[in-house]
């Protein structure tokens, strides 16, 4: 476990900002989702030491609220907000942060110019940062968490801002950085389409609340016997045979009854003489997830 | 196709402790503002002018000039090093404040800003080290028309005078002018950070720093006059820093005539002490009090 936390609660005045947060995040990629307001962000902070906060909380067997300085040692942090340094050049903003990470400074600016590449930005790494434009921003920041190779990465919106290509790109390296070289990473967004691409768990926040939480593939398995169906031939006769037999079909989902199973399917098809194309298990969305639990 | 290979890999090298970090910040920023013209200028401008006129009044020093000052208000045996310092630290305070205020001014404010607080605290580093870190940057660049011009002097002091252990006889005097130079530093850098950290605009915080040491200085001396009580003249801290300076270098009398005679001329040099103190501290305790808490809203 990388993460884990137990009544973490946090008031900012008046207006509560987490409330009785438990959660237990494995080691892989897990996405932080939830609308604006939902206290992604300020879990993020209390778990990098950064707010204090009631409850317990470790993050990689560190309690971030005694040694806050430990735990960001091992962690790499991209922010959500433009808060890069001006007047530097990008290997040098990149080196800097390595540096202030504790490497010295030859081993920094060396890390630097690897993870630039990395990135995409090795050929703009000479350019003032001001010059940059959103996605190569993101890029730096994304420099910047990495220079000091942590075991943990809390990426807040990393996708902000990027056109399709650049969001693509960006959730590419971040699916790298967890797959191919065990980076554990933690993915904050409100971009469900991001979360699905790259992440292997979920926690769903709403109104500082954990809301749902799991694996991602057991979050959006279906239960209640439906099937994705395509045929070739009279899909109007399918339809009357599967009617006939207790089933419906809506566009390509297949109703099945409570004790019936896929031979179902199977039978009307050959009734109706049409060939079936497709048949699998009908999986919800991380929409259909997301809108349940918002309205919970 | 890259020259460098662009996969990913690991870093195997030992972290140093997070003190250094004050370092990295210091050395990084001070490079940054070197690129801006108006404080590289200042930079060149401000020791060049200092040392200039410093070795000016060394030259006539050795003329029996200053020698003649002192003897009139009653100083017999006078240390020429001593006397310099004392104008030397007299003079540099306006173009001091002006660099204090041109250099220190944005050094937080820029990063309040530029949202990059986080960034920073996002690091294995405290508020303390980020606060010495910028106070190390803006002590580089205000040594340069303070600290540099007294070393200098002390060289040619030494370099001038055909005794062979005269370098050795004037150490007392150089650290003497280095404590000196090193407390006009500590209470600028202090007051233009603590400035800084209540701003978001580069110009506003430059304002703020400038004017309110003008206003404090002018002030304090209307308010001293008005009461005729030299003691309300401290509450400007280049005041109680001028009354330390000329203690420090055992020159009272120069600066003070009346206090020859009688002794309500001289500002209490325990009050000036606690001025400075509290010029110091102050603003520090301000500047951390707010990089915390912004830190943690924005």
């Amino acid at each position: 476990m990388i993460i884990s936390t137990e009544n973490l609660t946090k008031h900012f005045g008046a207006t509560l900002a987490l409330e009785s947060v438990s959660c237990a995040i494995e080691p892989g990629t897990t996405g932080l989702l939830g609308p604006n307001g939902a206290g992604k962000t300020t879990l993020l902070r209390i778990l990098l030491g950064l707010l204090p906060a009631k409850g317990k909380a470790t993050v990689l067997d560190i309690d971030p609220m005694r040694q806050p300085l430990a735990v960001r040692a091992r962690l790499g942090y991209m922010p959500e907000s433009e808060c890069l340094i001006p007047g530097l050049t990008g290997v040098e903003a990149v080196s800097f942060m390595g540096r202030i990470s504790g490497m010295p400074s030859r081993a920094a600016l060396q890390r630097a110019h690897e993870v630039l590449y990395f990135v995409g930005l090795g050929e703009a790494r000479y350019r003032e940062v001001g010059e940059f434009s959103t996605g190569m921003q993101q890029r730096l920041k994304l420099a910047q968490a990495l220079v000091h190779d942590p075991d943990l990465l809390f990426l807040d919106e990393p996708t902000n801002g990027l056109d399709p290509k650049g969001r693509q790109e960006m959730l590419a390296v971040v699916k790298e950085l967890a797959v191919d070289h065990k980076k554990s990473v933690v993915l904050s967004s409100h971009l469900l389409p991001d979360v699905e691409a790259v992440c292997t768990n979920v926690v769903l926040m709403n109104r500082g609340r954990i809301v749902r939480a799991g694996p991602l593939a057991e979050l959006t398995s279906d239960s209640d016997g439906s099937y994705s169906v395509q045929v070739r031939g009279d899909e109007e006769k399918f339809a009357a045979e599967l009617a006939s037999r207790g089933g419906s079909i809506n566009e390509r989902r297949v109703h099945l009854p409570d004790d019936a199973g896929t031979r179902l399917i199977f039978e009307a098809a050959a009734a109706a003489e049409v060939q079936l194309r497709e048949v699998k298990p009908m999986r919800r969305s991380l929409e259909d997830v997301f809108m349940e639990a918002m309205d919970e | 196709m890259p020259v460098y290979d662009a996969s990913y890999r690991p870093w195997e090298g030992k972290a140093k402790a997070s003190r250094w970090a004050a370092v990295a910040i210091a050395t990084t920023t001070v490079r940054r503002l070197w690129r801006l013209r108006s404080i590289k200028w200042l930079a060149v401008f401000c020791p060049l002018a200092a040392c200039s006129i410093s070795w000016l009044v060394l030259y006539f020093s050795y003329g029996e000039f200053w020698a003649r000052v002192a003897r009139q208000v009653g100083i017999q045996d006078v240390n020429v090093l001593h006397l310099i310092n004392v104008r030397l630290f007299t003079w540099v305070q306006i173009p001091a404040v002006l660099l204090a205020a041109i250099v220190g001014g944005p050094l937080i404010a820029e990063d309040r800003r530029s949202h990059s607080l986080p960034l920073y605290f996002s690091r294995p580093i405290t508020h303390l080290t980020y606060t010495l870190g910028k106070f190390l940057t803006i002590f580089a660049y205000l040594s340069l028309p303070i600290l540099l011009p007294s070393i200098g002097m002390y060289m040619i002091d030494v370099s001038l005078s055909p005794a062979q252990g005269h370098w050795l006889e004037q150490f007392p005097s150089l650290l003497r002018a280095m404590a000196c130079a090193g407390l006009l530093i500590a209470v600028l850098a202090s007051v233009s950070l603590g400035a800084s950290s209540l701003c978001t605009r580069n110009n506003y915080a430059i304002a703020l720093v400038f004017t309110s040491m003008m206003v404090v200085w002018g002030g304090s001396e209307i308010v001293a006059d008005v009461l005729d009580n030299s003691n309300a003249a401290l509450a400007a801290p280049f005041t109680a820093l001028t009354r330390i300076s000329v203690e420090l270098l055992d020159l009272p009398e120069l600066l003070y005539p009346d206090a020859l005679n009688r002794t309500s001329g001289m500002p209490d040099i325990r009050l000036a002490w606690m001025s400075v103190a509290a010029w110091t501290a102050i603003p520090l305790l301000v500047l951390i009090a707010r990089v915390r808490k912004v830190e943690v809203v924005s």
